[in-house]
C-alpha cells in the first residue's frame, strides 16, 4: 500500500508528469477553440470547458503543482521564487473553482421604468409548480449529438416526462380549432402582422388567450394583449404603447389601441371579409396592425424543430408528455410553460426557462443614454442611469426620489456584494429603451489576484535568481 | 555563417523586387499630375470622416484605400487625385482604379482574370454586380414572430468581396456628387457635405468651388489661393480648433514622411550591415547609425500616431505589429547590453523590416486608417497595460523565434568546437528572449484577466483570445520545464522554440483572423491567410531541412571518425 502510494507521490513530482500535464491540457484548450469556432460557444463548453475530463486534468495541474512545492520541504531560501510562482498558479486554480462553485455571472434586462431584481443565469431549468410548491430542477443544455441519443427523463413527482430536446430549433407556431369538448387549454388565438415597424422587417406574432405566457408580446414599446371580454385589463404601463384586443362571447373581436400619451381608439375588427384587415392604431409611429386569423376556440398546437441553419439566436426547446399518456405530447420552447392535469389527477404546471437568481434588492431602469460617434451612427458610448430599490419604497414617486447611479463601459456600479456592469442594450429605433446588465458576484476574486501577483513576482525573481547562477557558474569556470 | 549571410541577401533582393513591382501601375493613361500646384494648404483643410474631423489628406488617403486597395494610387498625389476624380467624374468611370481581389468573384462577373483594377463604368454594367446591387438594399434580416433573427451569420468570401465592390462603385458616385467630402460645420458642428451646401454664397463654399474650378481650367494659381482661402475658412468654423491644428498638422507630416516605412528600409539595411560588423569596421559603423535612425524614425511615427490618435495604438493588428517590431529591437538590445553579440541585432533588425513590410503591405488586410474606438476599448488604463504588456510579450518571442533559427541553421554545418559553442550561446540567448517573453505573457494574459474583470465582471471566461494566451504560454512553459529537466537539448530547444512560435501566430493573429469568434470581436479582420500560410511552411520546411542536414553531417562526421 505505502508502495503504491510512493509511486504515485513520485510520479506527481516528477517534471516529465507536469510536462504532459500541461501538454494535455495545451491540447484540450486548442480542441475547445476549434470546436468555438467551427460550432459554437455552448458547444466547446459541454465537450471540454465544463466536462469532466477537463476538470480532472486541472484538478491534476492543481495535485501536481502542490505536490512539487511540498516535495523541496524542508524549504530555503532560494526555493522562495519557485514556491511563490508555484503557489500563485495554486492559488488562481483554487480562485477559479470558488468562482466556479459560489460565484454568480447572470445578466439583468430593463427597460425604462421597469423594477427587476431577477439575474438570468446562463442555465436552464425546469419549474415544476404543483399547488403551492414550486420546485425548479436543472436542465442542463447539450449539443444535438448528445441530444440525438437523448433516452428521455422522468420526473415521477409530478408524473411528467421530457422526451426530446433540440438545442438549436425554430417555432412552428399553430394553432388550430378545439374541438367542442377538448380537454386542451382553449383561447381565441389571432395572428397579426406589424406592418411599417421602425426596426425593419414586418413581424408576424401570435396571441393566444389560453395561456397567460401568450396572451401577451412586447415589440419595442408596444405591447400586443388578447383577452377575453370578462377578464379585466392589466394596468398600463407608462411610455407603453398598447395594443389589445377582446374576444367577445358572441365570436366577436374588438380592439382597443392605446397611445403612449394615453389616446385611446377602438373599435371592432369586421371578420367576414376575406381580405384581411389593417387597423391604424393613431400611435406616432406609423405602424399599421393586420389580423391575418382569428380562431375564437384555439389549441395551440406550435412544435419546436431543428432549425436547418445556424441562426443567431437559437432556442433550445423540450417536448413533454404525461407519464403514461404518449398521445399527451406538448412542445415547450426555452421561456414557455404549459398546464397539466396529471394522471393522478393533479393540476401541474412545467416551465422550461432560464435559471433565475432573485437579488435581495431590485434596480429600476431611469434612463438608458447613447453617444455616438460625430457624423455617424456608431456608438461612442452608453450609460444606464439605474436606482437601487430594495422592498420598502413602493410608490412612484417614492422611487423617482431615488439617488441615480451612472452604469457604463468601465464604470460598474457595487450595491452590497454584487457588481453590474454595462454589458450590451437591445437594438431599437429611434430610441434604445432597453439596456442588458451583467451582474457578477465573484467570492475568488482575493485568491485569484493575490495568485497571479505571487505567480509574476514569483517567475521574476526565478529568472533573476537563475541569471545570477548562471554568472557564478560562468565566473567560477 | 557564409551561406546564411548570402540567403539573407537573396530574401533581400526579393523583397526588393516585390515592392518594385507593386510599383508597377497598368498601362491605360491616367491624367498626369499638374504643375505649379501646391497641395500643402489643400492637404490641411480639416474635414470629417469615419467619426473623426481629420486633414484632407488623410480623408483622401482613406478614400483612395477604400477604391484602390491602396492608400496612395499611381503617380498623383493622394489629394490631387481626390479632386481630379470630383472635377472630372466621366474621364475616371472609365479609368480601371477601382481593385477586386478576389478571383472567383472576377470569374462569376465573367471579368479579365489578369486584371487587378477595373473601371467604374465597366462594374456598373455589370449583370451580377447589378442584381447584387439591387438585392443588397432589399435585404434586412428577417425576424420571426418571436424576435428570432434567421439570417445565417456565416460569410463567404466571394460575397464579402462583392459587398466591398458594391462599396468602392458608390463610394466613387458619393464622392463625384459631392456627397462624400464634408466641407464646413454649420453652426451647431453637423458637418455638412459639398452637394448640400453647393448653393451657399459662403466664403468657405465659394473658395472650394474655386479649387475645383481651377484644377477643372488647369489653372494652378487660382487652385493655389484658395486652397489656402478654403484652408483658414473653414478652419475659422471648426470648434476647438487651437488643439485640433496642431493635430491636423502631425497627421499630415505622418502621411507624408512615412515614418514605418523608412524605418523598416533601414532597418533592412542595417540587419544585413550587422553580419558583417564584427570583421570590418565601415559596416559597423553604418550599422550602428543605420539602426539608430530607423529606431528614432520608429518611435518618432509612433508618438505622431498616438498624438494625432489621442491613445496609444492598441486596436488592431497594424498597430500591434509597429509596436511588435519596436518591441523586438528593444528586447535585441537589453540582451545585447549583457551579451554583445551582434547576431542579436542581425536577427532583430531584419525581423522588425519584414513585419513593418508585412504590416505596410497589405492595407486592405491591415488597415492602417486611425479610427475612433469602440466603446469597449475607450480610456482604460488596464486595457493599454494589458495590450502593450502582451503585445510586447509577441516580441520577445518573435525575437527568441529567430534566434533559434539561426541557432538551428548551425546544425546544417559540420560540429567543431567553434560551432558547439556557437550554438550553446546562440541558446543562451533565445532562452533570455523567453524569460522576458514567458513572464510579459503571463503578465499580459493576467491582466487581460484584471480588464475583464474591471469592464465587465469576470476574470476568466474561456474566451478564445484568452485561450490562445495561455496555450502560447502552456507550451512555452513545457519546453522550459523539459530543458529543466533535461530531455530538450541543444537541437530540440530551437526547435521547439520556434513551433511553439506558431501558437504565439494563433493568438496573435489566428484569433482574429481565421477563427473569428469570441469577445474581442472588434479586433476581427479576414485577409493575409496566404502569407501567414507562407510563413508556416517556409519555417515548416526550413525545419525539415535542417533536420535532414543535421543527419547528413552528422553522418558524415561519423564515417570520418
Amino acid at each position: 500500500m505505502l508502495k503504491i502510494v510512493n509511486q504515485i507521490w513520485k510520479t506527481l513530482i516528477s517534471l516529465k508528469f507536469a510536462v504532459m500535464v500541461m501538454v494535455a491540457l495545451t491540447l484540450s484548450l486548442i480542441t475547445a477553440t476549434l470546436i468555438e469556432s467551427s460550432v459554437d460557444t455552448r458547444t466547446a463548453q459541454y465537450f471540454v470547458y465544463r466536462s469532466w475530463w477537463f476538470f480532472t486534468i486541472l484538478a491534476l495541474f492543481g495535485a501536481l503543482i502542490l505536490a512539487v512545492a511540498i516535495s523541496r520541504y524542508p524549504w530555503k531560501k532560494k526555493h522562495i521564487p519557485f514556491l511563490m510562482a508555484h503557489a500563485g498558479i495554486l492559488m488562481i486554480l483554487i480562485g477559479s473553482w470558488v468562482t466556479f462553485v459560489n460565484g454568480i455571472d447572470g445578466n439583468v434586462t430593463l427597460a425604462e421604468g421597469d423594477v427587476n431584481s431577477a439575474v438570468e443565469m446562463d442555465q436552464q431549468v425546469l419549474v415544476f409548480k404543483k399547488g403551492d410548491s414550486i420546485n425548479s430542477v436543472n436542465f442542463p443544455w447539450m449539443p444535438q449529438s448528445v441530444a440525438d441519443r437523448f433516452k428521455g427523463e422522468n420526473y415521477s413527482d409530478y408524473g411528467v416526462k421530457v422526451d426530446r430536446f433540440i438545442s438549436d430549433s425554430v417555432p412552428k407556431f399553430q394553432f388550430i380549432e378545439a374541438a367542442k369538448d377538448s380537454k386542451e387549454k382553449t383561447g381565441a388565438a389571432i395572428q397579426i402582422k406589424i406592418l411599417g415597424a421602425p426596426m425593419g422587417g414586418s413581424p408576424e406574432l401570435w396571441l393566444w388567450n389560453g395561456d397567460a405566457a401568450w396572451s401577451t408580446q412586447k415589440l419595442g414599446p408596444a405591447r400586443f394583449l388578447i383577452k377575453s371580454e370578462s377578464a379585466e385589463l392589466p394596468p398600463n404601463q407608462e411610455g407603453e404603447a398598447r395594443f389589445d384586443f377582446i374576444a367577445l362571447k358572441n365570436g366577436e373581436l374588438h380592439y382597443e389601441a392605446t397611445s403612449v400619451r394615453g389616446e385611446k381608439k377602438s373599435g371592432k375588427i369586421s371578420l367576414a371579409s376575406k381580405e384581411p384587415q389593417t387597423i391604424n392604431p393613431g400611435w406616432r409611429m406609423p405602424i399599421q396592425v393586420m389580423v391575418k386569423s382569428f380562431i375564437p376556440l384555439a389549441v395551440n398546437k406550435t412544435e419546436y424543430m431543428s432549425s436547418p441553419e445556424r441562426t443567431q439566436n437559437p432556442v433550445p426547446a423540450i417536448l413533454i408528455s404525461l407519464i403514461g399518456n404518449a398521445s399527451s405530447q406538448l412542445w415547450l420552447g426555452l421561456g414557455d410553460r404549459a398546464e397539466f392535469t396529471n394522471q393522478a389527477g393533479e393540476q401541474i404546471s412545467v416551465g422550461y426557462f432560464q435559471k433565475r437568481v432573485i437579488l435581495p434588492f431590485a434596480l429600476r431602469l431611469k434612463e438608458f443614454v447613447m453617444k455616438n460617434n460625430p457624423g455617424t451612427m456608431d456608438p461612442a458610448s452608453y450609460a444606464s442611469n439605474v436606482q437601487v430599490v430594495d422592498g420598502l419604497q413602493k410608490s412612484q414617486s417614492e422611487m423617482d426620489a431615488l439617488e441615480i447611479h451612472t452604469i457604463q463601459m468601465n464604470e460598474p456600479l457595487k450595491v452590497q456584494h454584487y457588481t453590474f456592469y454595462q454589458a450590451s442594450y437591445i437594438p431599437d429605433f429611434p430610441k434604445i429603451t432597453t439596456t442588458v446588465l451583467s451582474v457578477n458576484f465573484d467570492p475568488g476574486r482575493t485568491l485569484k489576484y493575490g495568485g497571479s501577483l505571487l505567480l509574476i513576482l514569483g517567475a521574476i525573481l526565478l529568472y533573476a535568481s537563475k541569471a545570477r547562477v548562471k554568472k557564478k557558474v560562468t565566473t567560477n569556470a | 555563417m557564409r551561406n546564411f549571410k548570402k540567403s539573407v541577401l537573396i530574401l533581400g533582393l526579393v523583397f526588393c523586387g516585390m515592392i518594385h513591382s507593386t510599383a508597377n501601375s497598368t498601362e491605360v493613361q491616367f491624367p498626369e499630375p499638374l504643375k505649379d500646384l501646391q497641395l500643402n494648404d489643400l492637404r490641411l483643410i480639416p474635414t470629417q470622416s469615419g467619426g473623426r474631423i481629420k486633414p484632407f489628406d488623410e480623408f483622401a488617403r482613406e478614400t483612395i484605400l477604400s477604391l484602390t486597395g491602396m492608400r496612395s494610387f499611381g503617380k498623383m498625389d493622394p489629394s490631387e487625385m481626390l479632386i481630379s476624380i470630383m472635377v472630372e467624374p466621366k474621364l475616371w468611370s472609365e479609368l480601371p482604379f477601382l481593385r477586386i481581389s478576389n478571383d472567383d468573384l472576377k470569374k462569376q462577373m465573367l471579368l479579365d482574370l489578369s486584371q487587378k483594377y477595373f473601371s467604374p463604368e465597366e462594374l456598373m454594367k455589370n449583370n451580377v454586380f447589378l442584381q447584387y446591387a439591387q438585392g443588397i438594399s432589399g435585404q434586412g434580416s428577417q425576424v420571426t414572430s418571436k424576435g428570432i433573427d434567421v439570417t445565417t451569420s456565416k460569410k463567404d468570401p466571394r460575397t464579402e468581396e462583392l459587398k466591398r465592390v458594391v462599396d468602392r462603385v458608390t463610394r466613387f458616385q458619393a464622392l463625384v456628387s459631392g456627397q462624400l467630402w464634408m466641407v464646413a460645420p454649420d453652426q451647431n458642428q453637423k458637418w455638412i457635405s459639398l452637394n448640400e451646401s453647393m448653393k451657399l454664397q459662403t466664403v468657405p463654399i465659394l473658395a472650394v468651388m474655386n479649387i475645383l474650378k481651377g484644377y477643372l481650367e488647369k489653372n494652378s494659381s487660382l487652385f493655389n489661393e484658395n486652397s489656402f482661402l478654403a484652408r483658414q475658412s473653414i478652419s475659422e468654423l471648426v470648434q476647438d480648433m487651437d488643439t485640433l491644428k496642431f493635430k491636423l498638422k502631425a497627421e499630415v507630416l505622418y502621411n507624408m514622411l512615412r515614418p514605418f516605412l523608412q524605418a523598416m528600409i533601414f532597418y533592412l539595411i542595417a540587419g544585413i550591415l550587422w553580419m558583417f560588423a564584427k570583421t570590418y569596421s565601415f559596416p559597423r559603423m553604418m550599422a550602428k547609425f543605420l539602426t539608430l535612425v530607423a529606431m528614432i524614425l520608429h518611435a518618432f511615427g509612433f508618438a505622431l500616431r498616438c498624438y494625432v490618435a489621442g491613445r496609444p495604438p492598441v486596436t488592431n493588428m497594424y498597430e500591434s505589429i509597429i509596436w511588435v517590431s519596436f518591441g523586438v529591437m528593444t528586447f535585441a538590445l537589453l540582451i545585447y547590453i549583457k551579451h554583445r553579440q551582434n547576431i542579436l541585432l542581425t536577427t532583430s533588425c531584419i525581423l522588425a523590416g519584414l513585419a513593418l513590410f508585412a504590416a505596410d503591405a497589405a492595407p486592405m488586410v491591415m488597415d492602417p486608417t486611425i479610427r475612433p474606438l469602440v466603446p469597449v476599448l475607450r480610456s482604460n488604463y488596464w486595457l493599454t497595460i494589458h495590450v502593450l504588456t502582451i503585445t510586447l510579450s509577441y516580441a520577445a518571442f518573435m525575437l527568441a523565434m529567430g534566434i533559434s533559427n539561426v541557432s538551428l541553421f548551425q546544425f546544417t554545418r559540420k560540429s567543431t568546437e567553434t560551432v558547439e559553442q556557437r550554438i550553446s550561446l546562440l541558446n543562451q540567448l533565445s532562452y533570455r528572449a523567453l524569460m522576458f517573453g514567458t513572464v510579459l505573457l503571463a503578465a499580459g494574459t493576467i491582466l487581460g484577466g484584471i480588464w475583464a474583470d474591471y469592464s465587465w465582471g469576470r476574470f476568466w471566461g474561456w474566451d478564445p483570445k484568452e485561450v490562445w494566451a495561455l496555450i502560447a504560454l502552456l507550451a512555452y512553459m513545457a519546453v522550459l520545464h523539459g530543458r529543466y529537466a533535461g530531455w530538450v537539448g541543444k537541437y530540440t530547444f530551437p526547435l521547439w522554440t520556434v513551433i511553439c512560435y506558431s501558437t504565439v501566430l494563433m493568438a496573435w493573429y489566428g484569433v482574429n483572423f481565421i477563427l473569428g469568434v469570441g469577445l474581442h470581436s472588434y479586433g476581427f479582420s479576414s485577409g493575409g491567410q496566404a502569407v501567414m500560410g507562407g510563413f508556416i511552411l517556409v519555417q515548416g520546411s526550413y525545419c525539415i531541412w535542417v533536420a535532414i542536414r543535421k543527419k547528413m553531417t552528422s553522418d558524415g562526421t561519423n564515417a570520418n571518425a
